[in-house]
């Protein structure tokens, strides 16, 4: 959505150019959410859309990124110890993460243009 | 599942015991017209296989549960796989919502469903509460080379959300929503 709104005309009507900069807004923010403790840290995420969640598992278990509300339905399981998982926000909304295998372990996030 | 249950019941014949009615996939039936007659309870991307998964819920099972009963017996879910397309470095190919695209047909479908005294056919190991589970190949016959173990397995911790997974979430989404 970023894009959009910073398109090449636009930007060449304020006198800048597509240079690294207007590159790293497109790309938005990666923002880290740490599984540890059979918890994500932070347990409320409000994210822009073009922004990335950074999933860590910090924890000396296995964990699921896990999204059942409907139209943002993904699932990233068997996260084990010391691995990684990026979830691209490209849609403004609002949207639950749960762990598959700890059913306290939930967290909101809220996207937003 | 079935090697753990033909140990059984061969040992039963060993020993001359009255074999009870076995559990397993087969009781399942394959309801072929799923995708036009069950409600969609939405499609789950995949990450880590490159999957979409599309689950359905029969339409009893779904009015009982919005009207804020359990989810009754006679539940038939059923999970619908497909590969994601991907693109040149392997990788999903995301759409302008950030969702995978479909990239072929369906390759496997699987299910889930429970009717009382299910359960007591199921190792207590493995047991959850009285759901079955079945792989199914795209014609809708058995697809006995699926390992059913891990469905159990992977479902069973979830008791609290009465052994679902994406059913029990968007089911009461749907309920808070009045929908």
């Amino acid at each position: 959505m970023t894009m959009k709104l910073w398109t090449a005309p636009r930007l060449a009507a304020l006198g800048l150019s597509l240079g690294a900069g207007a590159a790293l807004a497109a790309a938005g923010n990666e923002i880290k959410v740490s599984m540890v403790g059979s918890t994500y840290a932070p347990g409320e995420v409000k994210a822009k859309v073009g922004d990335t969640l950074v999933f860590s598992n910090d924890d000396f278990t296995t964990h699921w990124v896990y999204v059942p509300t409907q139209g943002y339905q993904v699932s990233r399981a068997e996260l084990k110890e010391g691995e990684t998982f990026k979830l691209s926000l490209r849609r403004a909304g609002s949207f639950r993460v749960a762990c598959g295998l700890h059913e306290n372990m939930v967290m909101t996030v809220t996207v937003a243009n | 599942m079935r090697m753990h249950r033909m140990a059984l019941a061969a040992g039963a014949l060993v020993l001359g015991l009255a074999l009870p009615t076995l559990a397993g996939p087969e009781r399942i039936v394959f309801p072929k017209d799923y995708a036009s007659a069950y409600v969609p309870l939405g499609a789950v991307d995949r990450y880590d296989s490159k999957m979409i998964r599309s689950v359905f819920i029969n339409p009893e099972a779904y009015k009982s549960y919005q009207a804020g009963k359990p989810l009754p017996d006679g539940t038939v879910l059923v999970l619908e796989q497909r590969p994601a397309k991907l693109g040149a470095d392997g990788q999903p190919e995301l759409d302008a919502q950030g969702r995978f695209q479909p990239g072929g047909a369906p390759g496997f479908i699987g299910m889930q469903a429970k009717k009382a005294g299910w359960g007591a056919d199921v190792p207590a190991a493995l047991r959850n509460g009285d759901w079955e589970y079945a792989a199914f190949k795209p014609d809708g016959t058995l697809n006995p080379a699926v390992k059913l173990e891990p469905c159990f397995g992977c479902h069973q911790p979830r008791g609290a959300e009465d052994h679902t997974f994406i059913g029990w979430r968007v089911m009461n989404d749907l309920r808070a929503a009045g929908k």
